[in-house]
Order: structure tokens, then sequence, then C-alpha cells
């Protein structure tokens, strides 16, 4: 009974996608050079005999002259800018790529069992995230820092706490779309649960609106947290953080450039390739485009 | 080319071939269409998804997508449409040549006054001032039933019911009195009561205006109720032409009849089982030989390879062509 | 005992209340709607826009939730039926767009074999995966297509798998909610053949919901007309097409394009006249009466109730001509 013959071996539409986002040249170079600095950062101060604590009496405050081992100098005092700012990057991504992925989860499983379950469970939990939407962010994220003890895990902790909720709004949209489609309805029609439709059939058709903003969300924690620290409230002295080390640069901005340059010039290069990437990405697995 | 008989030709199709360039090649959707109009003709294109049958009419409208291509010829009233720049192909268009298409919803401004848009079209082709074309927009509103016209003109897109606004589409094209109008599946989004309603109107109006028409659809129905000839397509091709009793009561070509049995009738006997064509509509190629041969049950070894030209049948009756193989053997 | 029974069912969407003080109220999408059916048997139910059909479907199956009457299974009032979704197995459902009603990122197999852990939750995967390379094939898909993505299948073949998803759990009920409506000729021809075998094979009972008043008749045993969530006429095939009672489905009739041109040609001129009344507004009487010929005040006021105009034969008019 046999009527036709199958289509060509194809590929899933997750593979079409991975494909279309290798074809975007810029995306691509910017995973390169994001690759690289990360590896820079993680793997670099392996290469030199101090770390970024260490303070080397003989060479305070010296000028960048590009030889070995300070290739560019020390600050005042007397720590190796060069491997400073790696163990920054380190700091910096961790909290960035983290935080963003439990950012992401947090929004994306709440925002998922409010569009599908809709009505007043809905409403209840919308009602949640304006209300938090509605706190000033500083003031939240300080409060929750002091809440948690202050530190770098309040710090990731009050990052997240306020990350969560744009996830969770365009979630919550595609899965209410979502909800009335079709085989959603047939996977009800077969006696699936709540909660498995919700897994199984709701979260992954959403993961291309999630992956997009996700990646946007990436650059806004680094920010976030490099900004609380640039105030004093994020990573406190003696371990770097970009935030910490582009404060110390920007006072000392008059007499030193490079304290502020190169910590400054390493975020602004991994924003840029974030950005691209998220770009790329929305490009890539954005349905409209099809 | 074979010979075709020129009527006094409003329209002259000549060997219409569509491209789209795509990441991966081209796809051929209109392989070679010949026809041609009368002034005042009814013409039904029928085919199913992939036949290229909407993708001649935005052809001719210059409304093809920004990687298509067309190629051959398109003499209206003598102008060669596809050899027109685009400030020439403005003039025509809401002119003397005019189309509407399948989804109400979409085809109106939602936000215009239904009257200003009708109005537009005046002022712009016939230079009518702002007041003698809403007058004329009003009585043409009246002319297609829509009831309470003169309120009704100042109403938005999104106040009238999909049949409404088919009906406002209808007199929107019609009222600079076109001489041809282009129609993409006009009544696939209405219920089969409205239909009716909006098939009728068309004929009426068209006869009142001495407007030619070309209707596409996938309805042999629809077609049935409005045309005199009927066009069947495939793959891009034209399979059979002929005027519209005939077709029914005696199609030539396999793809004609297999599509006939495979409609279900109100009227005519059941049959345990619908007749079908076994397979998928084939899309997007240009190919060697016959389109349909990988669906033809009557197909020859030399189908495949032989493209069978389009032919006078005037041996089965006036104004009958056909591209098979098979027909120069006996129905 | 009937399969499936329908009593008064009606369904109703909570509408928010005009004005600042008045509270929710019900709109009612089907009113009253009872009929029967039996293994291997198919009702056909047809009507516009509006009508409520595709909600009455649902709801026989209780995806939405009915706000009136009842639905027995096998005798048993549904919303008694404990263990509901174990017992789904037996009535499924197949759409009208093919594709969408398709996981996108899913396998075609995975598609079909996912019922199973519900509905036979003993099965390991690898027989799951089997039965639905088996079933997929029934309905004339091969092996080859059991790796596939829907987005690579035509509407036909989307509609296959769409049908096979439906079978793999041995239903012994369909609902079929305009499966053709989106799909070419030639492929609705499949389709339709394709639904009648499978009946015939496995008593299969099939509720098919469509506007189009010809596909109906080749594939239905009963016919069911339904006009603003009302039911206007039920008859058997045959007795309805030789002679339809009800002036709607009179109308109908008129209204489907046949590929008959002499026929049609002489239908032009005929067509209704009106709108489709709104379901937000009902009208008091008769749901036709804004566009029947025939329709005079008492059909204005009075609604006709559903009755026996002939053997067999219900309709809903005050001036039905009877046998």
């Amino acid at each position: 009974m046999s009527v036709d013959a199958a289509p060509p071996r194809g590929t899933s539409t997750f593979a079409l996608q991975v494909r279309r986002f290798r074809q975007n040249r810029l995306a691509m170079a910017s995973v390169l050079v994001l690759g690289l600095i990360g590896g820079l950062c993680f793997l670099g101060p392996f290469a030199f005999p101090f770390n970024g604590e260490d303070a080397d009496f003989d060479n305070i405050a010296a000028p960048a002259q590009f030889t070995w081992p300070h290739l560019f100098g020390t600050d005042d005092f007397g720590r190796d800018l060069f491997v400073r700012v790696l163990e920054g990057g380190q700091v910096s991504l961790a909290i960035g790529f983290l935080g963003a992925l439990v950012a992401g989860v947090i929004g994306v499983v709440y925002g998922a069992v409010a569009g599908y379950v809709g009505g007043k469970t809905d409403g209840f939990m919308m009602r949640l995230v304006e209300i938090l939407y509605g706190f000033p962010y500083v003031i939240l994220v300080i409060l929750l820092s002091l809440l948690f003890g202050g530190g770098t895990i309040a710090l990731f902790a009050a990052i997240v706490f306020t990350l969560w909720l744009t996830p969770a709004v365009i979630v919550r949209a595609q899965a209410q779309s979502l909800a009335q489609r079709e085989f959603v309805q047939a996977a009800r029609a077969g006696g699936m649960t709540g909660p498995a439709i919700v897994l199984q059939h709701i979260v992954p058709n959403c993961m291309s609106t999630v992956i997009v903003y996700g990646s946007l969300l990436v650059p806004e924690v680094i920010l976030s947290e490099s900004f609380l620290s640039f105030l004093g409230i994020g990573i406190k002295e003696p371990q770097a953080s970009w935030g910490n080390l582009i404060q110390a640069g920007t006072a000392a901005m008059d007499s030193d450039l490079r304290l502020l340059l190169l910590p400054g010039g390493l975020l602004a290069v991994v924003l840029l390739c974030l950005n691209f990437i998220a770009d790329g990405l929305r490009d890539a697995f954005d349905p409209n485009d099809r | 080319m074979p010979s075709i008989p020129m009527t006094d030709s409003l329209l002259s199709i000549r060997d219409l071939t569509v491209r789209f360039r795509l990441p991966h090649g081209e796809a051929t959707a209109v392989d070679g269409v010949s026809l041609d109009l009368g002034p005042g003709d009814v013409m039904g294109i029928v085919g199913e998804s992939g036949s290229g049958k909407s993708q001649i009419l935005y052809a001719m409208m210059g409304l093809l997508a920004a990687n298509g291509r067309a190629s051959g010829q398109v003499l209206l009233q003598g102008q060669d449409l596809l050899a027109l720049s685009p400030r020439d192909l403005d003039r025509v268009r809401g002119d003397a040549l005019s189309m509407i298409f399948q989804d109400p919803m979409t085809s109106l401004n939602p936000y215009m006054r239904v009257g200003d848009q009708l109005a537009e079209g005046l002022i712009v082709h016939k230079g009518l001032s702002k007041s003698q074309a809403r007058a004329e927009a009003v009585r043409m509103l009246d002319r297609v039933r829509i009831p309470d016209a003169a309120a009704r003109a100042r109403r938005f897109p999104h106040e009238f019911s999909g049949g409404m606004r088919q009906r406002v589409m209808i007199a929107m094209a019609l009222l600079a009195k076109p001489r041809l109008l282009l129609a993409d599946e006009p009544t696939t989004a209405l219920d089969v009561t409205i239909q009716a309603q909006v098939l009728d109107l068309m004929a009426e109006l068209a006869r009142e205006t001495g407007t030619a028409i070309i209707l596409v659809t996938h309805d042999l129905g629809v077609v049935a109720r409005l045309c005199d000839r009927v066009v069947v397509l495939y793959g891009g091709r034209v399979m059979e032409e002929a005027p519209a009793e005939i077709l029914y009561d005696a199609p030539t070509h396999p793809y004609t009849r297999g599509l006939l049995a495979a409609m279900p009738r109100l009227e005519t006997a059941l049959t345990p089982r619908l007749g079908t064509i076994p397979g998928t509509p084939r899309s997007g190629g240009a190919v060697t030989g016959c389109p349909f041969v990988e669906r033809c049950e009557m197909r020859m070894p030399h189908c495949a390879t032989d493209r069978p030209a389009l032919r006078d049948l005037t041996a089965f009756g006036p104004g009958r062509r056909a591209a098979c193989h098979l027909t120069g053997a006996a129905p | 005992m009937s399969l499936l029974e329908a009593k008064t069912l009606g369904v109703g969407y909570k509408v928010p209340g005009t004005g600042l003080l008045s509270g929710p109220s019900l709109l009612p999408i089907v009113h009253d709607v009872s009929f029967t059916l039996e293994a291997g048997r198919t009702l056909g139910i047809v009507g516009e826009s509006g009508c409520g059909k595709s909600t009455l479907g649902r709801a026989l199956l209780r995806l939405i939730e009915p706000t009136a009457g009842q639905v027995l299974w096998q005798g048993q009032d549904m919303a008694s039926i404990l263990d509901l979704r174990r017992r789904r197995s037996e009535m499924q459902i197949i759409f009208q767009d093919p594709v969408a009603a398709l996981d996108p990122r899913m396998t075609l197999a995975r598609i079909v074999s996912r019922p199973l852990a519900t509905f036979e939750p003993g099965l390991s995967r690898r027989d799951a995966h089997a039965r639905a390379v088996q079933v997929l094939g029934q309905v004339g898909l091969s092996a080859d297509f059991a790796d596939r993505y829907p987005h690579e299948l035509s509407g036909g073949q989307a509609q296959r798998v769409g049908i096979a998803r439906a079978l793999v759990g041995r239903p012994k009920l369909i609902i079929c909610d305009e499966p053709v409506s989106a799909l070419d000729v030639s492929i609705q021809a499949q389709v339709i053949n394709l639904l009648m075998d499978l009946q015939e094979k496995m008593s299969l009972a099939l509720v098919f919901i469509s506007h189009n008043l010809a596909v109906v008749r080749h594939i239905s045993h009963d016919v069911m007309v339904m006009c603003l969530g009302r039911v206007v006429e039920h008859a058997p095939r045959s007795a309805f097409y030789a002679r339809p009672l009800h002036p709607y489905s009179q109308a109908l009739m008129q209204a489907v394009p046949e590929p008959d041109p002499r026929r049609e040609k002489g239908r032009v001129g005929t067509s209704l006249s009106g709108e489709l009344p709104s379901v937000l507004n009902p009208p008091p009487g008769c749901v036709f009466a804004s566009r029947c010929p025939k329709a005079t005040d008492l059909c204005r006021t009075t609604r006709p109730a559903l009755r026996e105009v002939a053997p067999g034969r219900l309709a809903a008019c005050h001036f039905v001509e009877a046998q």
C-alpha cells in the first residue's frame, strides 16, 4: 500500500539551524575570538610564575614594557596587571555564563508553566513577575547581596534573581501560543500529563527563543557584575574582576591609562563578540526567516 | 511553437517561465506557459500546489518575490508587461490590470477607511477629485451589495466580515473598469454559501463592465461555476486546455481525468472508493519529459524523456489543446 | 448500548462581563446536541464557520469540558471515567493542519510511538518504536520515514502520520476534524480512501467533521448539519443527499460547486443573501432565519425544535415538508 518514496535523508530542524549559524562569518569569528579570550583567561595564568595577588615589590607601578614576565606592567601594589586581568576574566566570564544559564533555566520553566497552564495560575505568576520588575534594580541587588551575606555567591544569587524575569515573560508568551497548537492538543488526546507536556513538548519548542534571548543574557550578567563591582558592591579586593579592575583603572585614569585600557578593552571585545553571536543565533533560529 | 488560434487577443502569454534562485540551486515554478485571452473571456487556471498557477499571476503583475525571475512575453493590449519599467507597470496596474487575492483579512489596509481605499485608485488612475471618487466608491459598494453603503464606506476593514471584505476587494478591483481582472483563489478562504455569493457577483460585474477574468484555483467546481474556458496546470506546464463543458465531459489528459475522478461529487453515483492519483504533486523542477510522468498510470517509456508539446486537438472539438503523447491515439 | 452517545451536549466559553460590575457570562458555542454512533459507522458533521462543529468534536473527547449534557462512552458517562488518560487510547483525533499537528522537534517514529508510553507503559522503547514503524506502514509510509522530521513532509504525508499516531493505541473511535480541507484534491482522495479502508479493517467508528458536503457524502453513514451551535438536520446519508429537508441544508447543497458547468451555470444567481450570523449575538428565533428564503415572523421569534419529521430523519424547521 506504500505510496510515496521517503524524502531524501534530511536533517532535524536543529541541525538546519546550526548550519545557518555556521554560515554567518561574523558570528563564527566572534565565537573564535571569544574562545581565545576564554582560553587565555582560564589557562593563561598558568604560564606565569606568579598569580594576580602576588606583589612584586621590586616592580611596583611598573609601566607596560611588553617584556617577560610583566607584559603589561604592574599596579600600585606590584601585582602583575595582565594576570590580574586574566583572573578577573575568569570571574566575569564564569559568572556571566553560569548566571545566564541559571537565570535562563529558572525563567524558562517558570514561563513555560505559566503560559501552558494559563488562567488564574498564570495571572498570579505573572503578577509576581511584574511586582519584581517594579523594584529598582540596583537597590534590589544591594539588598539581596547583603541578605545573602555579601561576597561572590551572594552577588551571583542577586544578579540571577533579577535576571530570570525577562526570559520568563518571553517564554510565557511563546508557551501560550504553543499551547494552542494542534500537536499539544494531540498530546493531551494521547493522555500525556501536564508536566510531561510542558517538559517534552513546550520547552523544547521554546528553545529557539530561549537560545536567542539567553545569549543576550550573558553580556547582561557580565555587565551587571562589572557595574556592581565598579560600585564596590560586588567582587571585592584582592580578588580581581573586570569590574573592580576598571574601577581602579578609572581612579588612576589621569596618570596611567593602561590600568583602565586593558580590562576595559577586553570587556568591550567580549561584549561585542557576544552581541554578534546573539545576532547570529537570532538569524539562524528565527522561524520567520524560513 | 504550435499554432494557437489568434482570437482578438486582449492578453497573449508566450512561453512564460518563472524561476526562483534558492540557496542550493534554482527552482522552476512556471515552465513555458502560453495562453490567449479575448476581451470579456473568463478563464480558469486549475492546479494543485506546486503547479505554479499563482506565480503566473504574480509574474504578470510584477509581484514576484525578490529571488524570482520571469522570462517570456506577456502582451496585454499589445504591451509586454514583463518589459515595462516599474513606473510604466504602475500605470497599468490598478487601471487596465487588476488583481484580487486569496486572504480577505490581509488584503486591505487596516488603517484606512474602506471608502478611502476604494477612492484612492480612482484619484490616482482616473484623475477624479476626492469627492467624485468617494461618490463612485459608495456607488460601487452598493453595487456589490454591501448594505448601507454610504455609512459602511466610513468604516474600517476589521468591521467587515470575510465575505464582505472580499466583495470590497472586488469593488476595488473593478472600480477602475480594468480590461483584465486576475483573481488568485479569491473564494478559498470563504464559507461555501458566501463563496457562491462572491462568485455570482464576480460573474455579474464582469459581464457588466466587459472585464476579462483569469481565475486561479484548485477547485474544479468553482471553475465550472464561473469560467468559459479551463486551463489545467501541472508542474508549471499546461497539461490541457478546453472550453469548460467539454473539459468536464470528455477530458483527454490523464491528469485531468485523474483530478475529476478524485473529486467527491454530490450528484453522481457513489463509488466504493474515490479514484486517486498515486504520489504527491510535484513542485519546483524543470524536467525533461512530461512532469506528470511519475504519477501517470498511462505512461509510456518515452514520456520521461520526450517533452510532449501542447498541441491543438481541434479534431476533438474547438479550442482544445493538450500536452500528452497519448492524444493522437483514440480517446 | 452504543459505542458513543451524546446527550443534550452543550459547550460554552466564559466571557468577561460587559460593563464594570457585571460578572462573566457563558457564551454558548454548542447547544443541545444528541446522537449515537456505533462501531464501524461514520457520522458526518457539516456546517460553516461558527457552527461549533470543531468545538463539538473536542468536547466529545473531553479535550474541552462540556458545560451541559453528557457524553457516554460504551454506556459510561465520560465524566465519571477515572482512568481517562489511559482510556484515551480508545478514542483519538486527527486535525485539519497536518503539519502543525506534529511536534516539529521529534522524529516521525517518536511522534507515533509517544502515546504508547501512556497507554502501554510496560512496552519497551524498542518495541514501541517497532509498533510505530508498523503502523506507519499501515498508512502507507515506508520504514524510511521513521527518522524523518515533520518539516520534510508534504501535507498528505503529514496527515498520514497524524492518522498513524491516532491508530497506534488501537482506538475504537477517531474524531476527524476537517482532516482533508488543507490537502490537494488528489491527496484528499488518498486520505479519504485510507480512512475508509481502516474503518473497514478495524471496525473504526468515525466522526467526520467538514464543511465539504461532497466529501462527507462519500465517507459518512449518517449526516448531521449544524448552524450556530445547533443541529438543524440529522438523517441517514442516502435520504439526506436525495432530499435535504432543512432550508439551510438545501442552501448548502446548492452552494457546493460541482465540476459540472451546465449545472453550475444554471445555479448562478441562486446564492443566499445575507451574512453568516454572529456567534456572539445569536438571533432569538431560528438560527437560519436571517438568511432563509422561506423565513416568516414565526421563524424570527420562535426557535423550532429538532423533531422527527420523517422516519429516522430529524429537522429543526417550522415548515419542513414531510415525506
